[in-house]
């Protein structure tokens, strides 16, 4: 490849699909201990099973 | 020597002589084609191609081709196609061109770019493809990287109703993309173990065996009956598959929500959903529930006219078969509640337990990842914008779910209105790439007309010479064939080396085009010195070069079921879905926040016996428009007299009785007409289509006629695209009902 071993693959020009949208949401969810749903950490309660969600994650 | 010794000399190898011909064996992808990237052998002799046979040898499509593909050497060799760039020296209509070089033709480009950059900013620039295309990957970086602009759309197809209504909805709902898993998947094919033939198949608004779209070949299917699987067909029309369906659910057009509704009723209901896979991986089971009781299969019936104890057969066979799935095809997005209609069978899918089981519905992403120059991934680029500039992209401000399906184009409804308005800002270039505005997506035709005219900078990329091109372009770029190109197909499995075996006259390749305006404009984000190099950097993840893809033709990565319990779907490597609940979210509360329903509904077309029944007096059918034909790939096609000799003119499907009240014969030139224009078809009298409903072909030119304005190949002869909407969509922004509207039709 030459010269492109210059280019930075980590950065936006990324070679791998993305979901660039929903890794926001995915990825800041908080996970409940209990049933397994991703909560918004915003969240006191899993929406699902009513289990206090941890507040780091 | 038999044509079977032939190919069995030549086993494996990729490139041989047979006399004075020489055989390559490769993938075609557009243009000209379909959907699909079948294996090929290509016959050349020198400079130009002989004939085209599918590839024994390939697993993916078995030595199968359609009419289309074996027809390409027609195509290809067309004297009247693009030879090399064209300045236009009348006016926008004329048809008058100079030939200019192709840097003459990129100096205009740059010129005019970097006056909108400066004066207007990058977002006033707006790219345009046609469906299922290579450019899908391609134009998006163009767009993105090189022009530095949000807005790559879908043209001005209304509701963005190809394909992006389903990718929205599974976006939200699952997170990833799916496909009916018909073995394609292992490279052994139907002899995989792993593999089990679907018991069901439900073909919902589609007819796979002559559209193959979203990466799926429709002999597929024909195959797997052969094994023995059974099929529900949801359709208006007898296609050959609902001729051999055990259920044919003939809907009104436009009412598959009704449909899928109910038939979540009765599975629910009887307790037929897989209890174990809904507790463990879906939310929002009670909400669905309740909501399905509103559409009881009499409540459906009355709506899409299914007879309810067919809808509750159906149902209960789809739910009790194992394993199951669904096809799906355009229909579902052409209708204003076209989102939800995707929910709803995403819905009927996962609660029946077949998501990403073997023979069920298959999580399935591109082939090692590879995903750029081969995929119909969009965003190819757009992180690289500013969040600033992403938050510029047209129509996302109104209709948030743009924002966060799974591709990131502007919504074409919304860029007509940016050209009509000059909000939010006035469009002041527009690219078009292998696509046929007005001809084929854009409704409304003489609107979209008409606003095209005002976009002061156009320029068009296309192999041929097409109305829109005559219209609208200032420039014309000719591009290559696939035939003509080196590049890549996965979408989605195996990957595939697209080979170039022929140049036609000063073409280029979309990759060369966007390569070298991108060095122009905006080198760092094309660091590649050839189109080689960058296939090259996109093939990285799966770990070859291109010369050494083309050695072997086609990769097949390893299969994985189950992804969900495995951690291979989200990006923290937790199990679950690639969702913001990790779930299946059969309730979506992200709709709620962004103020929509968060289930799945029917919504009615907006002309139709319950939305406008005074209107219905004086149009009294109802207008479905735009299945496929054999002989054509939307507006492509036309210019080959062999497809035109079995297909010579538009097509009308009307019931013979409704025919008979009508006086209307077999092959008699015909007025569909409603309050938006007429257009003229010939009628084709067939059982197969209600009494209540008239089919409509789309996409209809005549390149044997001038080209010139005002007749411009007969842009407004056919159309079938006069009589269907813009701007209609429901409230997620996504769908339109371009196949279900009304008319009424008399002898011209």
């Amino acid at each position: 490849m030459g010269e492109n071993e210059k280019f930075d693959m980590n950065k936006d020009n990324t070679n791998k699909f993305t979901n660039y949208s929903f890794s926001d949401y995915a990825s800041k969810n908080v996970k409940c201990p209990s049933c397994g749903m991703f909560n918004p950490p915003k969240l006191e309660k899993c929406r699902r099973c009513g289990t206090p969600v941890p507040k780091n994650g | 020597m038999s044509d079977d010794k032939k190919a069995q000399g030549n086993s494996g190898k990729v490139q041989w002589q047979e006399g004075d011909l020489t055989v390559t064996r490769t993938c075609s992808w557009t243009a000209p084609g379909c959907h699909d990237g079948c294996s090929v052998l290509y016959y050349t002799k020198g400079n130009k191609l002989v004939k085209v046979e599918g590839d024994p040898e390939s697993q993916y499509n078995f030595g199968r081709l359609c009419m289309r593909c074996l027809n390409q050497p027609e195509l290809v060799n067309d004297p009247n196609r693009v030879k090399w760039p064209m300045k236009r020296i009348g006016e926008r209509g004329e048809n008058k061109w100079e030939r200019v070089t192709w840097d003459e033709a990129y100096d205009i480009i740059e010129k005019n770019v970097r006056n909108i950059w400066r004066d207007y900013g990058p977002e006033s620039i707006v790219t345009a493809i046609g469906t299922g295309r290579n450019t899908w990957s391609i134009v998006p970086k163009l767009t993105y990287s090189a022009f530095k602009s949000p807005n790559f759309s879908m043209g001005f197809l209304a509701g963005d109703s190809c394909y992006l209504p389903r990718a929205a909805a599974m976006g939200t709902m699952i997170g990833d993309f799916f496909i009916v898993d018909a073995s394609q998947l292992d490279e052994r094919r139907y002899a995989n173990p792993e593999w089990k033939r679907p018991e069901c198949i439900i073909i919902w608004g589609n007819n796979p065996i002559i559209s193959n779209g979203d990466g799926f070949l429709g002999h597929w299917i024909v195959d797997m009956m052969k094994m023995g699987t059974k099929l529900i067909v949801v359709d208006p029309y007898l296609t050959w598959f609902a001729s051999r369906a055990d259920y044919w659910l003939q809907l009104r057009p436009g009412t598959d929500a009704t449909v899928v509704l109910a038939m979540l009723n009765v599975i629910i209901e009887e307790g037929l959903y897989d209890k174990d896979f809904v507790d463990k991986w879906t939310y929002g089971l009670d909400k669905l529930a309740e909501r399905v009781k509103e559409y009881s299969p009499e409540k459906a019936e009355e709506i899409s006219w299914v007879p309810a104890e067919k809808i509750r057969e159906a149902a209960r066979f789809f739910a009790k078969a194992k394993p199951a799935s669904v096809q799906w095809g355009l229909a579902v997005d052409t209708q204003r509640a076209g989102v939800s209609v995707a929910n709803g069978i995403c819905a009927l899918v996962a609660i029946t337990g077949n998501l990403d089981v073997p023979g069920g519905q298959h999580l399935i992403r591109t082939a090692f990842g590879v995903d750029r120059l081969a995929h119909v991934s969009s965003d190819w680029g757009y992180g690289e914008l500013s969040p600033e500039m992403r938050a510029k992209r047209i129509g996302t401000d109104k209709y948030p779910l743009f924002k966060y399906g799974l591709c990131a184009t502007a919504r074409g409804d919304s860029v007509l209105e940016a050209i009509e308005t000059g909000r939010p800002y006035p469009v002041q270039m527009y690219w078009f790439e292998s696509t046929n505005l007005f001809i084929c997506t854009a409704s409304e035709a003489k609107r979209v007309y008409k606003a095209m005219k005002k976009v002061p900078f156009v320029v068009c990329v296309d192999p041929v010479l097409t109305p829109s091109a005559v219209a609208f372009a200032d420039l014309v770029l000719p591009a290559a064939m696939s035939i003509e190109r080196s590049s890549l197909r996965t979408w989605w499995t195996p990957l595939r080396s697209i080979s170039k075996i022929l140049q036609y006259e000063d073409c280029k390749t979309d990759e060369e085009i966007c390569l070298d305006l991108g060095k122009r404009l905006n080198p760092e984000q094309f660091p590649w010195d050839t189109v080689e190099d960058m296939i090259d950097w996109a093939l990285k993840p799966a770990g070859v070069t291109y010369k050494e893809l083309e050695a072997k033709v086609m990769m097949w990565p390893e299969v994985h079921y189950k992804k969900y319990e495995k951690g291979l779907l989200r990006e923290d490597g937790e199990p679950g879905f690639n969702t913001d609940t990790g779930l299946v979210n059969l309730y979506q509360d992200i709709f709620d926040e962004w103020g929509l329903d968060p289930l799945p509904s029917h919504m009615e077309p907006p002309y139709s016996p319950i939305s406008t029944p005074q209107l219905m007096k004086e149009y009294p059918l109802i207008l479905t428009a735009g299945s496929r034909p054999w002989e054509f790939f939307h507006s492509e096609h036309r210019q080959s007299a062999t497809l035109r000799e079995f297909h010579p003119n538009p097509r009308l499907t009307i019931n013979p009785e409704t025919a008979e009240k009508l006086d209307i014969k077999d092959g008699d030139w015909v007025w569909i007409e409603n309050n938006l224009g007429k257009v003229k078809q010939v009628a084709v009298l067939d059982p197969g289509i209600d009494p209540r409903v008239v089919h409509g072909e789309h996409a209809w030119w005549f390149p044997e006629k001038e080209a010139a304005e005002p007749t411009l190949f007969g842009a407004f002869e056919s159309n079938i695209n006069i009589l269907t909407t813009q701007c209609t969509t429901g409230p997620t922004g996504y769908g339109a009902p371009l196949k279900n509207t009304i008319c009424k039709v008399y002898k011209a």
